[in-house]
């Protein structure tokens, strides 16, 4: 390997890292503050400059977590398996960070002879391949602390993460088929011009799908039942403390950054944005305020949503998710091929049509999918 | 690297799975050695193609993502057979199960 | 040279990951071992110009199959994983020595390989050399490709 590609390698791939630790970082902060608001409390809002009175609205937070958590006993249970134990957060943490190079961020440093993961025929699918790994972490997690409530989260991780990543990919097809390229570059180039997926009938169609589903692929809340706290303690990291408890922390932050990056990347039109004429590097900082936005809202969904259970969790995926997302795949097609004949006309009937098709299956699956539950009746408290 | 380096490679890896195949009792792990086996049949596939005149045609990667398909479906029911069986004779032994024989 | 080093160390990796995925007692064990032997092989396909077939393997081998197989280990065995009785068959020796044989006569088999074909095979790097090649086109090269498939399909259809 010549010095020069070892340069170029390292030049695309740690500002990566750096930045997205950061943003890490500052996430958690945003995170707990906006919880906070949402609950009416304040947050964390004390830990600011060292030695000093000032607060800076907690923003020292972050730092001395870090600093609290690198410290903390390492314990490991007398029964667990030390080797995997050790593993499955390193486990956990490769796969999320891998996947980050397979976003079409555009750095200005980078040039055209620089290393450019995104631009590799096959980004969507190295993309996908690789997330898969997350769920073997979690199971690993879970089985090696011999503990019935950790196996009982990796357990659930397992079967949740396989059952979602079907119409995951699915909704991403969408846009694959509608390109023709599963290269991350192309993808993003076209949508170039606010020429965005997500303003289509299919496109949103899939873009909701897929949101919901990379919830549920990075656990978090309402399909955060691996680590639900009121019924199985922490779920899979029951049994890690300090660094290793850091780094599956960091591991799923990193992996929500990923996919919220990925559905930037199909749906939200990449790097595109105004000024993007006059300023070409404006595209890196669209690109991550999408991703904030996203993040956003995941915040949001935590703070609003109560958590499933684990039979709504499976219906919802199967009965739903699924076929709706199998059925958009069709209406995509039909879509493309009205497309290719360049007319007006055909294509506002194929938007009302596809409209009406996927409004009408979706709220045809929900009364489907509706319990038979009547309005309790309260025989004895009146 | 030759095309043999890789043909080697692929006759260890086959008969690792083949004695794995042979030696376990255990229905999962032989279920393990006959994807050891199948995989070793892609990896030569794979190098034939690479190494034949004209590797454009991509006749190894068709005939290896066939492989795969039909593999990660013959992993599924050969599951769904074990965990029957296990259901019913309450073990994966495959020497515990010779009900034909007796 | 870079090639020559990748390939020792990944073909180091399968066969210590298949060797272990057979011979452990533990079965998660020997689920994760597989994993690694699957992953090697994976990078070997990457070695090979196949990308596509290498995303597919991790995709399908080590995130559906690998899943598959825990979930019927713990199903099936005790939580633990442990293949506590007895590991081997009973005419496990005679596995062994079939086994063997049959390495030989792949061995034996591969002879006239090299009679055959080995003068006429490329060495991968000169594909890729050729895609590097600044002048090299890739859509012409796509339309090549197309069209020797399409070629494929009507000696096939006739």
């Amino acid at each position: 390997m010549s010095l020069e590609l070892l340069i170029d390698i390292l030049i695309a791939t740690v500002p990566l890292m750096l930045i997205f630790a950061t943003l890490f970082a500052f996430t958690t902060w945003l995170e707990r503050k906006a919880l906070a608001r949402i609950q009416n409390r304040i947050g964390p809002n004390k830990v600011g400059i060292p030695c000093t009175r000032i607060g800076l609205f907690g923003l020292g937070q972050p730092a001395a977590d870090g600093i609290k958590m690198i410290f903390k006993e390492n314990i490991v249970p007398r029964g667990a398996d030390r080797l995997f134990h050790l593993l499955a957060p390193i486990l956990a943490l490769i796969p999320s960070m891998l996947v980050l190079c397979f976003l079409p961020l555009d750095f200005p440093w980078l040039n055209e002879n620089s290393v450019k993961a995104f631009l590799l025929d096959g980004a969507v699918i190295f993309f996908f391949a690789i997330t898969g790994l997350n769920t073997l972490a979690v199971f690993m997690a879970g089985w090696a602390s011999r503990n019935k409530y950790s196996l009982l989260g990796g357990m659930r991780a397992v079967a949740q993460m396989v059952s979602y990543e079907i119409p995951l990919v699915l909704s991403a097809v969408i846009v694959v088929m509608m390109v023709g390229s599963l290269n991350a570059g192309e993808i993003a180039g076209a949508q170039k011009g606010g020429n965005w997926f997500v303003f289509s009938p299919w496109g949103f169609a899939a873009f909701v799908i897929f949101f919901i589903a990379a919830l549920a692929e990075t656990n978090r809340s309402p399909f955060d039942l691996p680590e639900a706290e009121s019924e199985i303690i922490a779920g899979y990291f029951t049994e890690y403390s300090g660094f290793k408890f850091a780094l599956f922390f960091l591991a799923e932050y990193i992996a929500m950054f990923a996919i919220s990056g990925l559905a930037v990347t199909l749906f939200l039109g990449g790097g595109d944005g105004p000024g993007l004429a006059v300023l070409p590097w404006l595209s890196v900082i669209w690109f991550l305020a999408k991703i904030f936005a996203l993040i956003a809202v995941m915040i949001w969904l935590r703070g609003t949503l109560p958590r499933l259970r684990v039979d709504q969790l499976m219906g919802f995926a199967w009965k739903f998710m699924l076929p709706l997302s199998i059925l958009n795949i069709f209406v995509a097609g039909f879509a493309w091929h009205a497309e290719q004949l360049d007319n007006k006309f055909i294509m506002v009937i194929t938007w009302l049509i596809s409209l009406a098709v996927l409004y009408g299956a979706a709220s045809g699956l929900n009364q489907l999918n509706r319990g038979k539950v009547r309005p309790r009746e309260y025989k004895y408290a009146e | 690297m030759t095309l043999h380096h890789y043909l080697i490679l692929a006759a260890v890896l086959f008969c690792v799975g083949l004695m794995g195949a042979f030696t376990r009792r255990n229905a999962i792990v032989v279920l393990f050695s006959v994807e050891i086996m199948l995989n070793a049949a892609n990896l030569n596939f794979i190098a034939f193609w690479r190494y034949s005149d004209n590797p454009e045609l991509l006749h190894g990667p068709m005939f290896t993502l066939f492989a795969i398909a039909v593999a990660a479906a013959e992993v599924a029911v050969g599951l769904a057979l074990v965990i029957a069986v296990y259901r019913h004779f309450k073990t994966v032994d495959l020497e515990s199960m010779n009900t034909l024989r007796e | 040279m870079n090639e020559v080093i990748a390939f020792w160390i990944l073909s180091a990796i399968a066969v210590l990951g298949a060797l272990v995925a057979v011979r452990k007692r533990n079965l998660i064990h020997g689920v994760f071992a597989l994993l690694v032997f699957f992953a090697g092989l994976s990078g070997l396909f990457l070695l090979l110009l196949a990308e596509f077939i290498a995303a597919v393997q991790v995709l399908v081998y080590i995130g559906a199959v690998g899943v598959l197989l825990l979930f019927a280990i713990m199903l099936t065995e005790r939580v633990a994983g442990d293949d506590g009785r007895r590991m081997t068959s009973r005419g496990w020796s005679w596995g062994l020595v079939v086994a063997a044989a049959v390495f030989v006569l792949l061995l034996l088999s591969l002879w006239p390989v090299q009679q055959l074909s080995m003068p006429k095979a490329k060495d991968p790097s000169e594909f890729l050399t050729q895609i590097s090649d600044p002048g090299y086109d890739g859509n012409s090269e796509r339309k090549r490709i197309l069209n020797s498939v399409r070629t494929i399909v009507n000696r096939w259809s006739n």
